[in-house]
């Protein structure tokens, strides 16, 4: 039987996983959709209203992405919100 | 606005007072360092904005220092840009008004020009329409002539 192979990208096993925590008045809901639309296919990424802030979770990235991921997110966030006021 | 320097963590933050500089000038000013740098945007309180900037590279004190000054800069920049925008609304609404007013069908007609209004498309009083080999072929001819 054969084996499952184990999902990798080129820049290794998707294992890391992190938490951004964005103010929801500068980052609204439509302006982080479209950065998770845009980011999808480096990790999972889950968006979620707490109180004031937006919390959104990164899962299943690559080493190499993880350490660039949620700054890069952030600020592409910020620019579809400059764009769509 | 004092900006405080955490090189080990390679950020700059910045507290800029939404009573000067409003918060869609914050964002403009923001918008425009995407490029260089890492931005994220906060409230923080007695109505002020949070600005931190971190390096997309290791930056030493002093870059990080130059470039919050440079936000700063950008700061007056975008609201200067907001004040003048306000100023000259009126004005920007009465140029595209003109301008759309001049392009409409009929009004761009020269002055003097006598209305056509008897005229059949299929008109052709200039002779536009008559192919080049038909206009100039007896001309042809005559130049042969002399």
């Amino acid at each position: 039987m054969a084996k499952k192979k184990k999902k990798t990208s080129k820049a290794g096993p998707r294992k890391q996983s992190a938490t951004l925590r964005l103010d929801a008045a500068f980052y609204p809901k439509a302006a982080l959709q479209k950065a998770r639309e845009a980011f999808a296919h480096l990790a999972e990424i889950e968006i979620r209203r707490q109180g004031k802030q937006q919390v959104i979770k990164f899962g299943r990235m690559s080493a190499a992405a993880a350490k660039k991921l949620p700054d890069e997110f952030a600020n592409y966030a910020l620019s579809c919100a400059v764009v769509e006021e | 606005m004092n900006p405080s320097i955490q090189a080990a963590n390679n950020l700059a933050r910045i507290q800029v007072d939404e009573k000067l500089f409003p918060r869609d000038v914050v964002v403009s000013a923001a918008y425009m360092f995407l490029d260089r740098c890492y931005l994220r945007l906060e409230k923080a309180p007695k109505r002020h904005v949070l600005v931190q900037i971190k390096g997309k590279k290791k930056l030493s004190k002093n870059q990080l220092s130059n470039l919050a000054e440079e936000f700063e800069n950008e700061l007056l920049h975008q609201l200067i840009r907001r004040q003048v925008a306000e100023r000259t609304d009126g004005l920007r609404e009465v140029i595209v008004g003109r301008a759309l007013f001049s392009a409409e069908p009929g009004e761009g007609e020269a002055e003097g020009a006598e209305p056509q209004e008897d005229m059949d498309y299929l008109d052709d009083p200039l002779g536009i329409a008559v192919p080049w080999e038909e206009k100039y072929k007896d001309g042809e001819k005559e130049e042969k002539d002399q």
